[in-house]
């Protein structure tokens, strides 16, 4: 049977370790997480549009029918990994549905 | 945050490169809402803004063109089909038969999709054979004034099935009949179909158009309309309802002698491949224009897999494949043009347009002056860079992967595009790139440059041109002086254009190359010319560009490589040139064999570092790491956060790297996205990545041509957008300095036999 759900307890160690490092090389589990979580439908990726080359990137979605062909979700970073971090933790709330901060905290 | 970015103006150049004399036009089309524009001249001296980098660079020249002019919109409209010349169309239509075999890809989508029509859009009259709103195959009638009559077999067409398609028309009675003949029935889903119907409209018909796989619609913005996605062979138009008996003969290869009298067109395809021309067996001579490239060389319905050639086997190529997104010329008005000053330098240059928002660009290229064969070149600089046009006409409108759900997870970052890539996801109008496929699913085979092209800017992600621009900016950092010619240039003059220079210098991923393009460099090194290949993924696929039609390429992506699409079986060869498409590694020239190294892995979410091998300590090497003492090399860098990433080269005996070349420094560090080749992977397995593979690595390479001149291979994308770090003084700069220095130098490297 495939895998198609993130632990929210046994996979915490993985999320941590993305947290600290969000690109480079990542461990096998964090790496199948990261697969389950970047093969969502086009529609509701995050994609970053460019402001300013290297300094400042917009958190964008792709628009679906009847939207924008680029749909604004209304945060900016002015640091590519912070991007991957918020985004990580965004997907990590929709998918679980807890708060990744607060559970790396705990 | 509320508004995001937005490019509202854009335009192309009818000539990618550019000779002094020449006279080129600019043609601009505003998409917002602006009155007017502004245009200037710049030379582009880097490509990019980025941080970490040398910023963008541009410098304003003088031109007599700079100015101010009134805005407005420039439609395009898509889709390929065939036209005919006022003199070849027919007289009139009265009772008529028109049949062909068809291979439809999009049967019931889209509307209504013209197979072959005679139809004057002035009077709404004529006939239109068809694939009617739900995929079956129909005939429509109109009289002048009258309303048109559809007759439809109503039982659609299976898609990539071939079908032989037929509908005849008699005057006298109002018979009609249009049958479809499945060539692979099925049971219950795929078998013959016919309908026959009486109607009753005035003919015959005069002042209709003639056309295929779209039919005239009158209006000066849309000529055309009905766009048809598919093949279509062997076309037949004949005067009179054939029967059943009579179409089947009719359908053979050759016009039958018992009923050229009654044929006013017996079209074969598969003559004049690789040209716009399409050719009338008849006796009218009804020669037709393909018109926005459609995919010629195509397997015909009795391609028999026994032969992959069309120049072998012509009778079984006998198709054209249609699409309703093709696009080769966008036939804008022009706004401006420009005579090239005698004096001008060669360069990387720009037409900046401004309508108050975020400005528009069209990039060119100024090359030195054009000369006859044996003229003297007259004094040039001795460094020429070689701007991948092809690479850059491959790419030209490479459309937001994110699309596609797995592109995040095959990166392995998020995605990040510009405001040109919006526009761009906007615009289907556009015309696609050489990474897409066509509306129905197809490979795209043709790239031209005559239309406006989104991803030819400072600071675009989806082309080289930013990190080839830092290859610019290193050499006027360093004051030396060079010249600029393009691909298009090489391919039309070989070697010739090469013999002023000492040094050729590629830029980040010269992808693209033609085989013209490859002996004028084989030329080039044999008279002891110097090559510095600073790229990764270079010379990879075997392109062809067309004889006459300026600024096109053609790619098949044939049996091997890592890439977006395959081609068709059978549909291997190259329609511009008979030549076998594909890789270079598959037509007995690995990359390996030209520059030392050859494509092995790409991956971007990190670019790595190099580390000094034993071979850097070679006496041979000692001028390439003079002042660099460092084990390391490159952990820095615009491209990724090293000068290893992206697309990455290795050297392998195997595949043909010279047996003396000096493995100067591999990268080491990639992570399991920097994934091995596609053509090194004979089984999937799961060592594929750059933690485990040992193949997955960048070689940098040196070796003497044994003709004075000698080789320098960066093998990784990421090398130029490394170069530029910290003002350009860092050991990658370094290197790259040391070679360009001996390389210019006029002392001859090393000859085979002292």
């Amino acid at each position: 049977m495939t895998i198609k759900s993130i632990d929210p307890v046994a996979d915490l160690p993985y999320a941590k370790e993305f947290m600290e490092m969000p690109v480079g090389r990542h461990s096998p589990n964090l790496q199948r997480i990261l697969r389950f979580m970047r093969s969502e439908a086009a529609t509701e990726k995050p994609c970053l549009l460019i402001l300013e080359p290297g300094r400042k990137w917009a958190l964008v979605r792709l628009g679906g029918p009847g939207e924008e062909h680029v749909v604004s979700m209304n945060r900016i970073y002015t640091d590519e990994f912070e991007a991957e971090r918020d985004v990580f933790a965004r997907r990590w709330l929709k998918l679980t549905g807890q708060d990744l901060h607060e559970a790396l905290s705990k | 945050m509320n508004e995001l970015p937005k490019l509202n103006i854009i335009g192309y150049a009818d000539h990618q490169s550019v000779a002094p004399g020449d006279v080129v036009k600019f043609m601009v089309s505003e998409e917002g809402k602006a009155p007017s524009y502004r245009a200037r001249l710049l030379r582009m001296h880097s490509m990019d803004s980025h941080a970490g980098g040398c910023g963008l660079i541009e410098e304003a020249v003088a031109a007599d063109f700079a100015g101010e002019y009134p805005a407005r919109h420039q439609s395009i409209v898509t889709g390929s089909y065939i036209r005919f010349p006022a003199d070849r169309q027919p007289e009139a239509i009265g009772s008529f038969t028109v049949q062909a075999y068809i291979w439809p890809t999009l049967p019931g989508e889209g509307g209504r999709q013209t197979l072959m029509a005679c139809w004057n859009a002035a009077e709404d009259a004529g006939f239109r054979f068809e694939l009617d709103e739900k995929g079956a195959l129909s005939l429509t009638l109109a009289g002048a004034g009258g309303k048109p009559v559809t007759v439809s077999t109503g039982r659609p067409l299976l898609t990539r099935e071939w079908y032989l398609a037929s509908a005849t028309f008699d005057l006298e009675t109002g018979q009609v009949r249009v049958s479809q003949q499945p060539l692979r029935p099925y049971p219950f889903i795929n078998e013959p179909a016919s309908a026959d119907g009486s109607v009753s409209v005035p003919g015959p018909w005069t002042g209709g158009t003639l056309s295929m796989a779209a039919h005239a619609a009158g209006g000066p913005a849309e000529p055309y309309a009905g766009f048809y996605n598919g093949k279509i062979d062997r076309p037949r138009l004949a005067r009179r309802a054939l029967d059943d008996g009579e179409i089947a003969v009719l359908a053979g290869d050759r016009l039958p002698a018992e009923l050229s009298a009654d044929v006013l067109g017996c079209w074969d395809f598969s003559l004049d491949q690789g040209t716009t021309t399409v050719r009338d067996l008849s006796l009218s001579l009804r020669h037709g224009e393909a018109v926005n490239l459609p995919a010629r060389a195509m397997t015909g319905f009795n391609w028999t897999g026994g032969n992959n050639d069309f120049k072998v086997v012509p009778h079984e190529y006998g198709a054209i494949h249609f699409h309703d997104d093709d696009l080769y010329d966008a036939e804008w008005e022009a706004d401006f043009e420009w005579t090239v000053p005698e004096d001008m330098p060669s360069g990387c240059y720009a037409v900046q347009l401004d309508d108050g928002g975020m400005p528009g660009y069209i990039m060119f290229f100024v090359r030195p002056p054009r000369r006859l064969p044996g003229q003297p070149a007259g004094k040039r600089p001795k460094i020429v860079f070689i701007a991948p046009t092809a690479h850059y006409l491959a790419y030209a409108n490479y459309r937001l992967t994110e699309r596609d759900p797995m592109s995040e997870a095959y990166r392995g970052r998020l995605w990040q595009f510009g405001p040109e890539d919006v526009l761009l996801e906007q615009r289907t109008d556009l015309g696609n790139s050489l990474y897409e496929r066509h509306t129905d699913g197809s490979g795209v085979c043709y790239s031209s440059y005559l239309r406006p092209v989104l991803n030819m800017r400072p600071n675009t992600r989806l082309s080289s041109l930013a990190g080839d621009g830092y290859v610019l900016a290193f050499l006027r950092h360093h004051g030396f002086d060079y010249d600029v010619i393009t691909d298009e240039d090489l391919d039309r003059e070989g070697r010739d254009l090469l013999d002023p220079y000492n040094v050729i210098l590629t830029g980040g991923h010269p992808e693209y190359t033609s085989a013209r393009m490859w002996d004028g460099l084989v030329g080039f090194l044999q008279r002891g010319g110097r090559l510095m290949y600073l790229g990764g993924n270079g010379f990879y696929w075997r392109v062809a560009f067309h004889d006459t039609l300026p600024g096109v390429l053609e790619v098949r992506r044939g049996e091997d490589g890592t890439r977006p699409w395959v081609a068709e079986p059978g549909e291997y060869y190259m329609s511009f040139t008979g030549e076998y498409g594909g890789l270079w590694r598959r037509n007995g020239r690995a990359p390996n064999t030209l520059v030392g190294v050859g494509f092995t892995a790409q991956g971007f979410d990190i670019a790595t570092h190099y580390r000094r091998n034993a071979d850097a300590n070679d006496p041979r090497a000692k001028f390439i790491f003079d002042g660099v003492d460092d084990e390391i090399i490159g952990d820095f860098g615009v491209g990724f956060g090293g000068a290893a990433g992206q697309e990455i080269d290795r050297y392998d005996r195997n595949l043909g790297s010279p047996p003396h070349a000096l493995v100067l420094a591999t990268s080491e560090g990639h992570t399991d996205n920097m994934l091995l080749a596609n053509e090194d992977l004979d089984a999937t397995h799961l060592r594929v990545g750059g933690v485990e593979n040992e193949l997955v690595r960048a070689d940098m390479v040196f070796f003497e041509t044994g003709h004075g001149g000698a080789v320098f291979s960066s093998g990784s994308i990421s090398w130029v957008a490394a170069m530029p770090w910290q003002n350009f003084d860092n050991n990658v700069a370094q290197i790259t300095l040391n070679v360009l220095k001996r390389f210019v130098d006029d002392a001859p490297f090393p000859k085979i036999g002292g």
